[in-house]
């Protein structure tokens, strides 16, 4: 039986399961939550997740969500893991410290997702100034540190690749849904994010789809 | 028996430094603690900032290797300290996998629906900014909705803990931020109402982890008057 993941294309954190999970060879079939119409608070989801959030990974009976957890699962399954996500304790530790800096990350864009573009746009309903002052400033705060943190360096590890850096692009790409330019004042940022979309396949064909939905979107 | 220096940074104040503090209790291994004093802040320090540059807690370090976020901590304490039950952060991957989700749920859900109530009351304190009954009681309306999502996903596997029938890092990190309901002074609405069995059973247990339990009283009987004393004056 083939293993699904529930989510919607406009959202990153999906893109961070399907990315995972097509680089370790743990493919799954996408099943569409239309969460702009607000499919994720049917009864039928609610069964599946209590959270009502996407994604969802679903292999027979064993249900998970939580992206990052959806990615961590799958790489310790998958043929590539040890590079992706080292099993040494200090390095694992390492980066299971940096995972948790880009929850907030995470958490702070996608408010600023409702409330900047999902709620006016679909709800109409308006914006909360207070809730988009803390947010903004989080996520700039936070994109400041690792506009120090990847000075001089290729990767957030230093010399290799992980799912530091894997996650990290997808969520600097998830800034383009409130059309934010993190480039303009961080240019490490940017040239990081350009050095890993020419390097990394799969990373670049999730920037040009994404890019492509948000043109239908807008 | 291992000789290691390791030490502990942390504040009574904040939740996830009462999770790493009750596992190191768990792990029963001779560490060191320093009290970061958030209120004097302590945290923005250069001594601090070589142990984690960002400046908050909790932190530790482990003979050289330091660590901050305390999830990250959790884990890598149950990876290297062999003292601590392995159904802590079990090696299974599904169960693991299990036990990530809900220390994830915790750290980008829970958490902030348990404690944005009181929020308002500190940061009025802290910094004199004002707040509209509205706001509060939406905040109020999102903490008891998440504590119906937790009583739900307490139902899902057999046994009283998250993922079944023995305690992980992820119901040390869910108990910690469940305590929040003291700071928002909903503790015995919490207990007189018939909407939470399982979270009660589970409450029952985790007490009975004596690390658990003894961090859990020490801020409920000498951190939690003082801040509330604070906060709703």
């Amino acid at each position: 039986m083939t293993a699904k993941i529930y989510g919607h294309p406009l959202s990153i954190p999906t893109r961070i399961a399907q990315t995972v999970a097509k680089r370790v060879g743990q493919e799954a079939e996408f099943v569409l939550v239309d969460v702009i119409a607000g499919a994720q608070f049917e009864d039928s989801y609610k069964k599946l997740n209590p959270n009502q959030k996407i994604p969802l990974y679903q292999s027979g009976d064993f249900t998970l969500s939580e992206s990052y957890a959806i990615a961590k699962y799958l790489t310790d399954r998958g043929e590539e893991a040890s590079a992706l996500y080292p099993r040494e304790a200090k390095t694992r530790a390492t980066i299971d410290m940096h995972l948790g800096v880009f929850n907030d990350l995470k958490t702070n864009a996608l408010q600023l997702d409702y409330q900047l573009v999902i709620n006016p746009k679909m709800f109409k309903v308006d914006t909360d100034a207070k809730v988009v002052a803390k947010c903004d400033a989080t996520v700039k705060k936070i994109l400041g540190e690792y506009e120090a943190h990847l000075s001089g360096k290729k990767y957030i590890l230093g010399d290799s690749f992980t799912i530091l850096d894997l996650i990290f692009t997808l969520q600097l790409l998830g800034l383009a849904f409130v059309s934010y330019d993190f480039g303009a004042e961080f240019p490490t940022l940017r040239k990081y994010y350009d050095d890993i979309l020419a390097e990394q396949a799969d990373l670049k064909a999730q920037h040009d789809e994404f890019h492509e939905g948000l043109k239908a979107l807008a | 028996m291992q000789s290691r220096q390791l030490t502990l940074y942390w504040s009574p104040l904040s939740q996830p430094s009462r999770a790493v503090h009750a596992l190191l209790l768990i792990a029963d291994i001779p560490f060191n603690t320093v009290v970061i004093d958030l209120s004097k802040g302590e945290q923005r320090t250069e001594d601090f900032k070589k142990i984690n540059p960002r400046g908050v807690v909790p932190a530790i370090q482990d003979v050289d290797f330091t660590l901050g976020e305390s999830t990250a901590i959790l884990k890598y304490l149950c990876n290297t300290q062999p003292s601590i039950p392995e159904h802590y952060w079990p090696k299974n991957n599904e169960k693991r996998a299990l036990v990530d989700q809900f220390l994830e749920y915790n750290g980008n859900h829970f958490r902030d629906s348990l404690h944005a109530p009181y929020m308002f009351y500190l940061i009025q304190k802290l910094r004199g900014v004002t707040f509209e009954p509205a706001e509060f009681e939406n905040a109020m309306k999102a903490c008891w909705k998440e504590l119906d999502t937790l009583e739900v996903y307490l139902g899902q596997h057999e046994g009283d803990f998250i993922i079944g029938k023995e305690p992980t890092i992820a119901d040390i990190q869910l108990y910690s931020d469940f305590t929040s309901i003291y700071y928002n002074k909903i503790e015995d609405q919490f207990a007189e109402s018939d909407k939470y069995p399982r979270i009660k059973a589970w409450r029952d247990k985790m007490l009975e982890i004596s690390g658990v339990k003894k961090i859990f009283d020490q801020w409920h009987d000498n951190v939690l008057p003082n801040i509330n004393g604070f906060m709703y004056s």
